[in-house]
């Protein structure tokens, strides 16, 4: 007679054929015939092995999907965008010399002032010394660069309009229509350092054309363009379900 | 460790020089900030389930379902800081995402869906049976890509290539019963590891 531990053991041996010594299944079935947690064990076996027969065989994806699921850009992460640090423009044992009887939050207020004050004539500076690289009045115009997946093409350029406000010019075909979705614009200094130009919708062609209008922003090298595809959920952080990106600076 | 261990449901799982690979949860948590190798790992483990499922939600179009598929692991990327463990298993959240991501690809596409309402003479299971089917398949097809490749390659030799024990030794050159405490052993795994995902569901 088989013991408990054994039956339970090589209970898959009266499941998949083959598997078990044929001279020990009598003895198998005849623990199984008494044994009312075999018998349960038994039945979950056998519904597993005819689970496995009715999933079918595992697909392998094709050589590139993998490379172009992976290209992916991350997720947006709870990291809010950098904005311009402004450091307090000496250090506190100054402020304190020359304001002793204010209190910390008035000294604070008074060095970013006299902090905002020295980056703004910094930019100013910096402006006039760099007008003639201005890469927005060059109007350089460049080719998108699209996620893997998307077969988009298109251009993308940087403008000053007659009213010297920069612009960003983008014509691209081949997007896919979305439903229940948006395509967003982003001028992007970096991944997690970007501005939204809006949302779109292509023609029924799959074609986008615009021409935005974008702010100034402090410190520059928002020389990005994202396209993206976001719910319409209201949520104003991006999804990175990129579509193309160029870079224009 | 040097000794064999008993999994939950009391199969003997022998030692292991390997350790052990991170739970979906813990990966889900790692890429939900933004763990590259996490998304990677994520992809290699469930990749396969996925298209299988989208293949059959998506009538056998295979660039369908990879699409779908694509589109699936996109929605990961983005959505995966929202994975709560508490309110279910990581398994079951994805077959949700990956199973709306294919009926959205079949509605685009104009693929026919399944039949909603079956008549009532009709013997085919019901679209909740179907779903449960759906799943069944799904949960097995992730359980078999966990499996570490020697185990897997015996149980999708039994059961997918119609091989039997002694055919897989031979086609493997393993002796016969080292071909068979694996199957065991195997069979063992897939069915804690979907006893564990039942309890936790």
């Amino acid at each position: 007679m088989i013991d408990h531990s054994e039956a339970r053991r090589d209970l898959f041996d009266l499941v998949v054929p083959g598997l078990g010594d044929p001279g020990r299944r009598s003895g198998l079935k005849a623990h199984v015939a008494v044994c009312k947690e075999c018998q349960s064990v038994l039945e979950d076996l056998r519904r597993l092995h005819a689970g496995l027969h009715a999933a079918g065989p595992l697909p392998e994806p094709s050589a590139g999907l993998r490379e172009r699921v992976l290209a992916i850009p991350g997720p947006p992460g709870d990291v809010e965008p950098e904005r311009p640090v402004v450091e307090p423009a000496g250090p506190p044992s100054r402020v304190r010399r020359v304001g002793g009887s204010l209190r910390a939050w008035q000294a604070t207020a008074a060095a970013l002032a006299v902090a905002a004050a020295v980056l703004g004539a910094l930019l100013l500076a910096d402006r006039r010394a760099s007008e003639g690289d201005d890469p927005w009045r060059n109007g350089r115009t460049v080719a998108l660069d699209p996620a893997p997946g998307w077969d988009v093409a298109g251009s993308a350029s940087l403008q000053r309009g007659p009213d010297d406000r920069p612009a960003v010019r983008v014509a691209v075909e081949g997007l896919r229509p979305v439903e229940g979705q948006w395509y967003e614009l982003w001028l992007a200094r970096s991944p997690s350092d970007r501005v939204s130009l809006g949302r779109f919708r292509p023609d029924a062609e799959g074609r986008l054309w615009t021409v935005v209008s974008v702010p100034e922003l402090p410190g520059g090298g928002y020389g990005g363009v994202w396209l993206t595809r976001e719910p319409d959920d209201g949520n104003p952080r991006w999804t990175r379900d990129w579509v193309f990106r160029a870079r224009l600076t | 460790m040097t000794a064999s261990t008993r999994t939950p449901a009391g199969f003997r799982i022998l030692p292991s020089n390997v350790s052990a690979p991170p739970s979906d949860d813990q990966l889900l948590q790692l890429i939900g900030e933004g763990d590259g190798e996490a998304f990677a790992a994520f992809w290699d483990r469930w990749s396969r389930p996925v298209l299988a499922l989208a293949i059959r939600a998506l009538s056998g179009d295979r660039a369908a379902a990879e699409d779908a598929t694509q589109d699936t692991f996109a929605t990961i990327w983005r959505v995966a800081a929202t994975y709560d463990a508490e309110r279910g298993a990581a398994a079951s959240w994805l077959f949700t995402i990956a199973r709306n991501t294919c009926r959205d690809h079949a509605r685009r596409r104009r693929i026919p869906p399944v039949p909603e309402a079956p008549e009532q003479t009709d013997p085919a299971p019901g679209p909740d049976e179907r779903v449960a089917s759906e799943m069944e398949a799904f949960l097995i097809h992730g359980a078999i890509s966990e499996l570490p490749p020697r185990a897997r390659e015996v149980i999708e030799l039994a059961y997918y290539g119609g091989l039997s024990q002694s055919e897989i030794a031979t086609r493997t050159g393993t002796p016969l019963g080292t071909v068979k405490t694996r199957t065991r052993n195997a069979l063992g795994r897939l069915a804690d590891r979907l006893s564990s995902i039942e309890q936790t569901s």
